[in-house]
């Protein structure tokens, strides 16, 4: 059990990390910076885009590989008390998850191509799109994580 | 968007193919393995649960990791205008298939005898496929007789047999479009 929840945990430490790159790409991408300014949005606003690409691709695999391991074994211990309790919407939420992990990791050669320095001004708008579509994906799937595990309680 | 070079063409068609290719996996259950995770065994295929759940979504992975990394090796080497025919093909194949198994649910729903075939996902879908390859068909005819129109080397109408008032209303329409005329085939048109 100490070895499925620290591997749980460090899935969640992953996906954090995943979540704070992303969150700062997609930012960065659709709502520059125009003007210097030292406010903590305006800070948030101007990092590098492109500085980003690989940190989230490796933390989108590494942490899309440690939940496919955790989901063993929710698969026949959280999955079934969860469905003895009746709470199938969380089932059926954690069944949306395990599709949109899935397509943002479909979506990452896309994604790496878009991204390709030079960055072609071609892919201009295809960047701006799947990047923002990778946001939505590991915010929704970081959400659905969050409640799934808070159904029965961490521990319970 | 237009990609410009082999790598950044090569992850784009996997990444489409790989969804397309997963999307049919879990709605046909088409698995290249089952996993049993109580005991940790691995069966080929698709495998009814046994000692506790099965879980197919590895397989499915994996199924659609195979399928699109062939579908993208094979768009490499196939001309543009077979890529174009595939993708137009695949598209209506996919909303056909919506179309169709919703309509056959809807009976399926509403009837009052027992028609248990309505239920079937692969008659619908070989429906879907029928109508798609058919339609695909047709409007690739009408593009390529557009073609031929706007080089001055086909007829504008259908000959006697050819198809009826429909189909010359709506290769008028695509005639009337505009129809960009590849540059590879512009010499031929100066030599007239």
């Amino acid at each position: 059990m100490v070895f499925w929840t620290s591997l749980l945990i460090v899935h969640g430490l992953l996906a954090v990390a995943l979540l704070g790159a992303i969150t700062h790409q997609a930012v960065a991408l659709w709502w520059p910076v125009r003007a210097a300014s030292g406010s903590f949005v305006a800070r948030f606003r101007a990092v590098p885009s492109t500085s980003y690409v690989w940190a989230i691709i490796v933390l989108y695999v590494v942490t899309f590989v440690m939940g496919a391991w955790v989901y063993t074994h929710y698969r026949y211990t959280s999955r079934l008390a969860l469905e003895q309790l009746r709470f199938l919407k969380t089932v059926g939420l954690f069944e949306v998850k395990e599709h949109l992990a899935t397509i943002g990791l479909i979506v990452l050669p896309a994604y790496w191509a878009f991204w390709r320095r030079p960055l072609s001004a071609d892919y201009a708008e295809a960047r701006k799109q799947v990047t923002l579509f990778l946001a939505v994906v590991v915010w929704a799937n970081f959400l659905i994580g969050h409640v799934v595990n808070n159904a029965r309680g961490f521990g319970s | 968007m237009i990609a410009t070079n082999r790598a950044a063409m090569f992850a784009i068609t996997f990444t489409v193919g790989y969804a397309v290719i997963y999307a049919i996996c879990t709605e046909f259950n088409l698995p290249l393995l089952t996993y049993h995770p109580v005991t940790g065994e691995v069966d080929f295929l698709s495998k009814p649960p046994r000692s506790g759940p099965a879980m197919y979504w590895y397989g499915w992975l994996l199924t659609a990791l195979i399928g699109a990394t062939i579908l993208t090796l094979v768009s490499t080497v196939t001309p543009e205008r077979w890529m174009q025919r595939g993708i137009t093909f695949g598209v209506l194949a996919a909303v056909g298939y919506l179309i169709v198994y919703s309509v056959a649910l809807f009976i399926y729903d509403k009837a009052t005898i027992e028609l248990e075939f309505l239920k079937s996902r692969w008659l619908s879908a070989i429906t879907a496929i029928v109508v798609a390859a058919a339609v695909a068909l047709f409007y690739a005819q009408l593009l390529e007789r557009a073609r031929l129109a706007r080089l001055g080397l086909g007829r504008p109408h259908w000959g006697n047999g050819g198809p009826g008032l429909l189909s010359d209303a709506v290769f008028h329409a695509v005639k009337c479009a505009s129809v960009r005329v590849p540059s590879t085939v512009m010499p031929e048109r100066r030599m007239e």
